[in-house]
């Protein structure tokens, strides 16, 4: 009797890591709501990048100024305020104005841009993976530069939102992607760029 | 539910999402003003709430026209989306630029890439929201329809 009940343990402990194993490779397939959940996240994420075009608005960029100043004081990579004094910030005069700086505009130009193209992406959920690893760039130099200057999560955060989108295909649900990803996915086996940009939706 | 009141439905669901926007940042709902100053009706205590009905009541007018456009036709994504897209287009022009303009009495000197960007970008939402919403449920719809009872 025992030694019956002892193998039937055996074999149930046996069914039981096999389960394991089997959960553990499985691809996890999210339901219909989360879709719609994360979707959402993605959405709000996009209009957190997009309100931030508009307190440095071209041509002047000039809210951007002080934050540029900032980072020089505050980041904590050896060599990046150095670096940063002596490239877009040469030759300028004032910490409070952009007159002699010669490369801020372009600087503040690109970065606006990039906030640009973040914020498309994750507001319509089109190339999204493309604006998640942008995000998550834009936001890890925020990091680098500004964390020590306010609490250390207020950029962390930022990033971590970034590096969630990319990892999940959130705009396959209430965006472009929708329509983009089943095109590219056919076109994969024909041309290596469809393949590429099928990993970007 | 036939198409006109799935736009309906599509339409009310997108304008909450956007209106739910507006108090993520900046906010609470400050941005809202901007949408009672369309119609000339903002004030410091109750705009916002004005505000935001107009975006729910507009949204689901819009989901109306959607749904009356779509008719008896068979729904594509990139339909959905396009229509979407072009309705977005649509409420900008009319109520965030005409009516703006003539009620509101905004000027034209005031149009600046902040200002034009802003609502614009938000109306293209709606409309992406409201063809993917749309598109969605309908397929959901026909997906139960085919199952077996």
């Amino acid at each position: 009797m025992s030694i019956s009940s002892s193998t039937r343990d055996q074999e149930t402990l046996a069914a039981t890591a096999a389960q394991e194993r089997g959960a553990t490779v499985a691809p996890i397939t999210l339901s219909e709501r989360s879709s719609i959940g994360l979707a959402i996240v993605r959405i709000c994420v996009g209009f957190l990048w997009f309100q931030q075009l508009f307190w440095k608005l071209p041509p002047t960029f000039a809210g951007l100024y002080p934050y540029i100043v900032r980072e020089t004081h505050y980041a904590f990579i050896p060599g990046y305020s150095f670096i940063l004094q002596h490239t877009f910030l040469a030759g300028c005069t004032s910490p409070s104005s952009t007159t002699g700086c010669t490369l801020f505009v372009p600087l503040a130009a690109g970065v606006w841009t990039a906030e640009l193209v973040v914020s498309i992406c994750l507001l319509f959920g089109v190339f999204t993976r493309l604006g998640a690893i942008l995000a998550t760039i834009l936001a890890l130099q925020l990091y680098v530069g500004l964390s020590t200057s306010e609490w250390y999560w207020t950029y962390g955060t930022i990033v971590l939102l970034g590096f969630a989108l990319t990892c999940v295909p959130t705009g396959r649900r209430l965006g472009v992607d929708q329509w983009l990803a089943p095109r590219l996915q056919a076109a994969a086996n024909r041309s290596r760029v469809a393949r590429w940009l099928s990993w970007l939706v | 539910m036939n198409n006109v009141l799935r736009g309906l439905f599509s339409g009310l669901s997108a304008s909450v999402i956007v209106g739910m926007l507006y108090f993520v940042d900046y906010g609470p709902g400050n941005g809202l003003h901007g949408v009672a100053r369309w119609f000339g009706i903002d004030n410091k205590d109750t705009g916002r709430l004005i505000g935001f009905l107009l975006l729910i009541v507009l949204g689901a007018l819009f989901g109306l026209v959607f749904g009356l456009l779509q008719g008896k036709r068979e729904i594509t994504i990139s339909r959905a989306i396009a229509t979407g897209l072009a309705l977005g287009v649509a409420w900008w022009v009319i109520f965030a630029f005409v009516i703006a303009i003539v009620i509101g009495h905004m000027s034209l000197t005031q149009l600046n890439l902040g200002s034009f960007l802003y609502p614009f970008m938000l109306c293209l939402v709606y409309g992406l929201l409201l063809g993917t919403i749309y598109f969605q449920s309908t397929v959901r719809r026909a997906i139960r329809a085919r199952r077996p009872s």
